[in-house]
């Protein structure tokens, strides 16, 4: 039935409808263009005291103000606005804007407050971008920053990042220049020992004050006690520093690990003050990567660690040395090489980057940024595959033979071979390599992580198994021990590609426990060939009764390099596979096995080294005849240096929270990136008032 | 509206399970401790601190006993290790009957061991690995999560493998299996983690996505509070043990907040709402609203993934209200290759722990020396896997007829065991083959979960021990009053009717058509026999003569070879090698003790006739209940498992089977030995194939290839260079100097030399 109503709302004609809807579109558009016209006109300059803009203290918190002046010909309606969200919360929750309602007449100026009320969010300190419209293309942004904690200890502990990497560093030069004036010949060592004894003063000041209950969540990307300046601003680089649960850690096991190298390393064969220069740049460079929050700079830090490392392993001038050294410059070369490329290649597709100031960058190598970055979202194309895949290939290609799996483990065992204690620091790299793997791969390119997961999982699996098993009847201590090193550093790789909260955190837990472990049974498997004159633990028995105490830092030290469950790296291999199980479980049995084998070879060997009595030959050799064809245990300087560390190792071991528990927080962040959270998991952690993606002013 | 209903292990919290390990950890730190009590007093302390924890466990089973049936169990929560998501890892012990009579048969092997020992350095070598393996397994045995577990297990493995001054190499034969067994057993205890937080995949873990705690109310089992607890008017109670160290919020941020674990809160009654606060590394979970009853005890249950037993157990109790399939249902669907994944799972754990722990080997394979220092590597293979298993017994429950073939078929290995123990040639192979047999079932009672199987488990562990511990004796010893323990222990099998009983559970089972009955009935009835038949021609068939006897049958043997276990130490490699075609010594020179005459009286065997007594009477319990007297030891243990009726006949039945076998052994050994006095033979000490599996270890000819694999990416087998350079160093004095060649002077490393594949 047609409607009486049909041939009254039917169009008389279709030319009249489409004049009049020209007509009526183009008023509308007029109308909704004049302001933009008027305002085109305006020209909004922002006056701070400062930029960045500092906060400092008020009454009811940390505060600021700027300016705004109208010097265009119409009236404006300021819009300010923080640049911040809340699943992406570069300013920590509670910092607001206060700025007076109304329009902004031409010459007037408006104040503009940044506020942080006290006991809003969890954060100490506040950095972030004010976004100001001026009139220009893009809004202009103002960056500010405050820190609620002014203690003199905080203060010191900001600063303290970049210290820890230029002591080493200034340390090296001093050696250097002390070499040319021929000094006292044990001066070198001793400024290492003073310089790593400093840095681990920091080291411990840096985990003391950082605060474990803070995440991402809470602003600052994560980071705590952060630094930024701009070193060359058209090419965006920054020496930007700070650390998040990750890297708290691991600055405080490095500097550790120096520490007790300078202290091992007394015998007159190391006394070249190149070999002591070579060691500070290790350490420099270790550090800086660990808290570096800048790419370019961590690529740096990278090259300068190998570096350091190659020059080192070549100051001993020794055939196996110094293939072991050139072997380690390539290595750095090739990993350096790919790391700047990434790194580059990364930062060119950042998208919007700002310098601390707050300026526009065209290139930004800040970690922050290129996190934010989407490249999942870029139609390019790199070594043939998606951008995203093509730059985690690239990462992998120069992170995964540093890593020290087999079969190239190598280096590793080189390093521990004869137990001179500086060149333990070499052995460090696997473990600055999986940092990176962790902070670059899971942070900046989740998707490609994930993408390889199932690839990662089995070259971890299968290298952790073929090392292990090219321990079997190995009669050298230094190759078990590499082997064992290897294994946990590929259970590390699985529990990555895992990209649940426990295989992140377990690999983090292996990383942070690496440095002290590899020194503990590095330095007691060093002295041990060094008594004997050779490393070859086949040929030692009686260990146990003749040196009680070097025993039982070996001991120790090898039970937790092979990760036996209650040792100090065992949390972190135990976590790591737990979390594995979810996603790999036949890898996961294959790098359990790996780990079975390793253990059951490395610890056969040396508790086999430590029973029974010494045997003739070895009683009466040359070597242990000025000590009466005893091995001789400890000496008090010795003791001084290991005991603390097997001490410390094995309260750590039973009670690990107070080093690794700060990894927990940055774990559940690392893994929110690599596995993001579903809708409901989204609606539970982001509460309705914080779903505004900008907070605008009031 | 509850989020859950069902039945919560109820538990009391207390600091003194941590009593339980303190006495051997402090008399193994004082062992170590640079100052201190002198030599004799710490040996002193040493003996005494395992006979100490036997002593506590007296008081634990009181303490328990007086909190009624259902409630006997003690938590102690220490400190959070680390946490993360659903990994929550903490110092938290647990303690129930099951945990107590482990507790129980490792301090009594600790103590039996420490106070065997002499003071010789060699007996000082063995003292703190006694130690460090007791108190390893005590953690692992207390261990509320599976971390801690692994540890206490990493711990008391780390202490076998510590040398002794025998200087016995540790990892010969048998090593390879022990490698395979304890990944196995991580990773089956990382599954079970996971399991009841989703299902796996073929290649990956699907989270079920339910919130990560639950509000439960107990509908299953009476949920009255206490006596302390009641008087509580308009108040209702609020309880949580899981997740120990989060808060719990009650009503918003003005309400009551309690740590957990915490027991029996009391709160106002009426509706709550409730947020579990576990700390920076996991997102706060919201519960929602529930409704607590005056007088009555609400809990807060862990949901989903966890490290502990306790709660997966607890969750396997739980039916969630809003519909969703249980967790015993989830577990029965998911499958794979046409099995269960849950008893995979635990066969996975079970052969984990039975590689690991040596099932198989014989005394003179792993534990060489003093038989007291060896007690405790006998004691971790025939206790520690079926306490394994028994711990994770509830979940083989959600399938139980494949739990039940899964019982069977370890019933058959049990069998098998019994059969290799009778055909053994020695009296040691005997009685480790018996003790394998005894270790597997205990690993079947606890995959079958039936009624009962807390003592069918302890029983078996414990003759398993004894019966282990006779063997190492008797590898060292020909001292005849060692079959004094014998002699009861072949009265064990018809005394022991606990493993009748469940036999009559089983057949009871069937009958009630109980899918489990058959695995039981039909493995119970095999293994029973054949181990009693095989006890009773070993210790016969072994025994030595009365004085004066013309033929004793350990002595001048014609063919025989030697062990690992001789005082003067064998030459690897070639010298095993030699073992194979040359007739050497006898076994007496074998022996570290040549004869009876010459060795010091022993206590070991009055210690294990005490332990034999210990499992007799354990076994006894089902007597009285069998004849319809109430056993309240029994009852204790059990927590209130009922009789299942029926059980008597053919228990009876079963006993009587098992004492015709035991005759017919004993008629098979008298025969056997009539005919070797007969024909002048000797008993040769058994020589297993295992030990020359180093010589041709397919291992080594791997490790040799893959060495040569990583030499091509640089030599890193360089010759060991001098290390010095000739400066005397200021701490340790160490010339420059060839090196000592240990490896070209000792003859012991050129046989090694000569391994295949070099």
């Amino acid at each position: 039935m047609i409607s009486p109503h049909a041939h009254r709302t039917a169009p008389s004609s279709w030319p009249r409808r489409l004049s009049a809807r020209l007509g009526l579109s183009l008023c509308l558009a007029t109308l909704a263009l004049l302001p933009r016209i008027a305002e085109a006109e305006t020209k909004l300059v922002v006056s701070a005291p400062s930029r960045p803009l500092e906060l400092v203290k008020t009454p009811d918190g940390l505060g600021a103000t700027f300016v705004l002046r109208n010097q265009g010909d119409t009236a404006v309606d300021p819009k300010v606005s923080l640049v911040s969200s809340a699943s992406d919360p570069r300013t920590p929750p509670g910092v607001v804007l206060r700025l007076d309602k109304g329009r902004l007449a031409p010459g007037q100026e408006r104040r503009v407050e940044v506020r942080w009320p006290n006991g809003e969010g969890k954060a100490r300190e506040a950095t972030g971008l004010v976004a100001i419209e001026t009139g220009a293309k893009a809004p202009e942004m103002l960056s500010f920053r405050g820190r609620r904690d002014t203690s003199i200890w905080t203060t010191v502990a900001t600063q303290a990042l970049p210290a820890l990497i230029a002591l080493p560093l200034l340390g090296a030069l001093l050696i250097a220049l002390l070499g040319r004036a021929r000094a006292d010949e044990r001066l070198p060592r001793r400024i290492a020992m003073g310089i790593a004894g400093l840095d681990l003063a920091l080291a411990l000041l840096v985990l003391a004050r950082f605060d474990r209950g803070i995440g991402r969540l809470d602003g600052n990307d994560g980071f705590q006690l952060v630094s930024r300046t701009t070193l060359v601003k058209p090419m965006g680089l920054e020496l930007a520093f700070g650390v998040d649960g990750t890297s708290v850690g691991l600055l405080a096991t490095l500097a550790t690990a120096a520490l007790v190298a300078a202290g091992l390393g007394e015998r007159s064969v190391l006394r070249a003050p190149r070999i002591w220069g070579s060691a500070l740049l290790v350490l420099g460079g270790a550090l800086g990567v660990a808290t570096s929050i800048d790419l370019a700079l961590t690529v740096a830090c990278w090259g300068l660690a190998f570096a350091g490392a190659a020059s080192l392993l070549l100051a001993t001038s020794r055939p196996a040395r110094t293939f072991a050294g050139r072997r380690v410059a390539f290595l750095g070369l090739v990993s350096t090489a790919l790391l700047a490329a990434v790194a580059l290649l990364a930062s060119s597709h950042v998208g919007r980057a700002y310098a601390v100031d707050g300026s526009a960058l065209v290139q930004g190598f800040g970690h922050a940024d290129l996190v934010r970055a989407s490249f999942p979202g870029l139609a390019k194309t790199l070594l043939g595959l998606p951008f995203t895949a093509g730059l985690t290939t690239l990462l992998l290609a120069a992170i995964l033979p540093v890593l020290g799996l087999f079969p190239l483990d190598g280096f590793v065992q080189d390093t521990l071979d004869d137990g001179q204690a500086p060149a333990l620091l070499v052995a460090l790299l696997p473990a600055l390599g999986s940092f990176v793997l962790l902070r670059w791969g899971a942070a900046m390119l989740p998707e490609g992580l994930v993408w390889a997961s199932t690839s990662l999982a089995w070259i971890a699996a299968v290298s952790a198994l073929l090392g292990a098993l090219a321990g079997v009847r190995e009669r050298r201590l230094s190759s078990l021990l590499g082997s064992a090193l290897g294994v946990t550093s590929a259970i590390a790789l699985l529990g990555l590609a895992s990209a649940t909260p426990q295989g992140v955190l377990g690999a983090t837990a292996i990383v942070t426990a690496s440095p002290l472990v590899v020194v503990l049974v590095g330095g007691a498997a060093g002295l041990l060939a060094a008594r004997t004159g050779s490393a070859d633990i086949t040929g030692v028995r009686g260990l146990g009764v003749e040196a009680r105490l070097l025993a039982g830092a070996l001991l120790l030290g090898t039970a937790a390099s092979v990760a036996l469950p209650g040792s100090l790296s065992g949390w972190g291999v135990v976590v790591a596979l737990l979390g594995s199980t979810a996603r790999a479980p036949t890898a996961t049995i294959v790098g359990a096995l790996a780990l079975g084998v390793a253990g059951l070879t490395t610890l056969g060997a040396v508790t086999n080294a430590l029973g029974g009595t010494l045997s003739p030959t070895l009683r009466d050799s040359s070597v242990l005849e000025p000590f009466g064809g005893h091995i001789p245990d400890l000496s008090r300087h010795e003791r001084a240096v290991l005991l603390p560390l097997a001490l410390l190792v094995l309260v750590l071991g039973l009670s690990p929270r107070p080093l690794l528990g700060a990894a927990e927080r940055a774990s559940l962040d690392l893994a929110a990136f690599l596995d993001p959270p579903g809708p409901a998991q989204i609606a539970t952690a982001f509460p309705t008032t914080a779903s505004a993606d900008i907070v605008s002013p009031p | 509206m509850p989020d859950y209903f069902g039945s919560l292990r109820h538990v009391e919290l207390s600091w003194a399970v941590f009593l339980l390990p303190a006495p051997l950890l402090v008399a193994l730190l004082l062992w170590f401790a640079p100052v201190g009590p002198a030599l004799a007093a710490r040996r002193a302390l040493a003996t005494l601190s395992g006979a100490l924890t036997a002593a506590f466990v007296v008081g634990f089973a009181a303490a328990l006993g007086n909190l009624g049936v259902g409630k006997r169990a003690l938590l102690g929560h220490a400190f959070s290790f680390l946490r993360v998501g659903s990994f929550d890892s903490g110092l938290t012990l647990f303690l129930d009957p099951l945990a107590l009579v482990f507790v129980l048969l490792v301090a009594v092997t600790a103590a039996v061991s420490l106070a065997r020992l002499g003071d010789t350095a060699t007996d000082d070598a063995a003292r703190p690995r006694t130690l460090l393996w007791a108190v390893g397994s005590l953690f692992a045995v207390l261990a509320d999560d599976v971390v801690v577990l692994l540890a206490g297990l990493g711990v008391a493995t780390l202490a076998l493998l510590l040398p002794r001054a025998s200087g016995a190499a540790e990892t010969g034969a048998g090593w390879p299996r022990r490698l395979l067994g304890w990944p196995l057993v991580a990773v089956a205890l990382a599954v079970l983690a996971w399991l009841p937080g989703g299902g796996f995949t073929r290649s990956d873990f699907v989270p079920e996505g339910k919130a990560r705690f639950g509000s439960v109310e107990a509908r299953a089992r009476a949920s009255a509070p206490t006596t302390g607890a009641r008087g509580g008017g308009d108040d209702g109670f609020l309880t949580m043990t899981g997740a120990p160290g989060s808060w719990v919020v009650l009503d918003g941020d003005g309400g009551s907040v309690h740590a957990s674990p915490f027991v029996r809160a009391r709160i106002p009654s009426g509706l709550h709402a409730a947020r579990v606060v576990g700390g920076a590394a996991s997102d706060d979970a919201e519960l929602a609203t529930f409704f607590v009853p005056a007088g009555a005890e609400s809990y807060i249950a862990v949901v989903g993934a966890t490290t502990s037993l306790r709660e997966a157990r607890n969750q396997l109790g739980l039916q969630a209200t809003a519909g969703k399939l249980d967790l015993r249902t989830r577990l029965r669907d998911q499958r794979i290759v046409g099995v269960p994944l849950v008893i995979a799972v635990l066969g996975l754990l079970a052969a984990g722990a039975l590689l690991a722990t040596g099932l198989g080997s014989t005394p003179h394979h792993d534990e060489p020396g003093d038989p007291a220092a060896s007690l405790p590597a006998l004691a971790s293979r025939v206790l520690l896997p079926a306490y394994l298993i028994a711990r994770a017994e509830p979940f083989a429950s959600a399938s139980p007829f494949e739990g039940g073939l899964a019982a069977a078929l370890v019933a058959a290995l049990a069998a098998y065991a019994a059969w290799r123990a009778i055909r053994a040639s020695s009296a040691p192979i005997a009685l480790a083959r018996s003790a394998d047999a005894l270790a597997l079932i205990a690993v079947s009672a606890a995959f079958a979960s039936a009624p009962g199987s807390t003592a069918v488990i302890a029983t078996a562990a414990t003759a398993g021990l004894l019966l282990a511990a006779m063997g190492a004796e008797l590898r060292t010893k020909t001292d005849s009053d060692l079959y004094l323990p014998g002699a009861a222990l072949i009265a064990l099998p018809p005394l022991g009717v606990t493993l009748p009983w469940g036999v009559g559970h089983a057949t009871a089972m069937i009958l009630a058509s109980d899918p489990r009955g058959l695995g039981l009935a039909i493995g119970y009835a095999l293994l029973l026999a054949a181990t009693a038949g095989a006890l009773a021609y070993a210790l016969l068939r072994f025994a030595p003569e009365p004085a004066g006897d013309d033929a004793p049958a350990n002595e001048a043997p014609k063919t025989t070879t030697t062990t690992k276990a001789t005082t003067k130490q064998p030459k690897k490699g070639s010298s095993k090698r030699k073992q194979k075609n040359e007739p050497t010594a006898s076994p007496d020179e074998a022996l570290p003790v040549a004869n009876a005459a010459s060795s010091p009286p022993s206590r070991l065997p009055r210690l294990l006739l005490g332990l034999g007594v210990v499992a007799a009477v354990l076994g006894a319990l089902p007597v009285g209940t069998l004849l319809g007297v109430t056993m309240p030891l029994f009852g204790w243990i059990e927590e209130g498992n009922r009789v299942h009726p029926g059980v008597a006949p053919p228990a009876l039945g079963v006993t009587l089977l098992v004492i015709v076998a035991a005759l017919g052994g004993y008629a098979r050994a008298q025969r056997a030995r009539v005919r070797s006095v007969a024909e002048g033979s000797a008993v040769a000490i058994e020589t297993e194939a295992e030990a020359d599996a180093d010589a041709n270890d397919p291992l080594v000819a791997l490790a040799q290839a893959l060495r040569g694999l990583r030499g091509a990416f640089g030599p890193t087998t360089l010759p060991a260079p001098p290390i010095n350079d000739g400066t005397p160093d200021d701490d340790v004095d160490v010339r420059e100097k060839a090196p000592p060649e240990a490896a070209e002077g000792d003859g012991e490393n050129e046989d090694e030399d000569e391994e295949p594949g070099s």
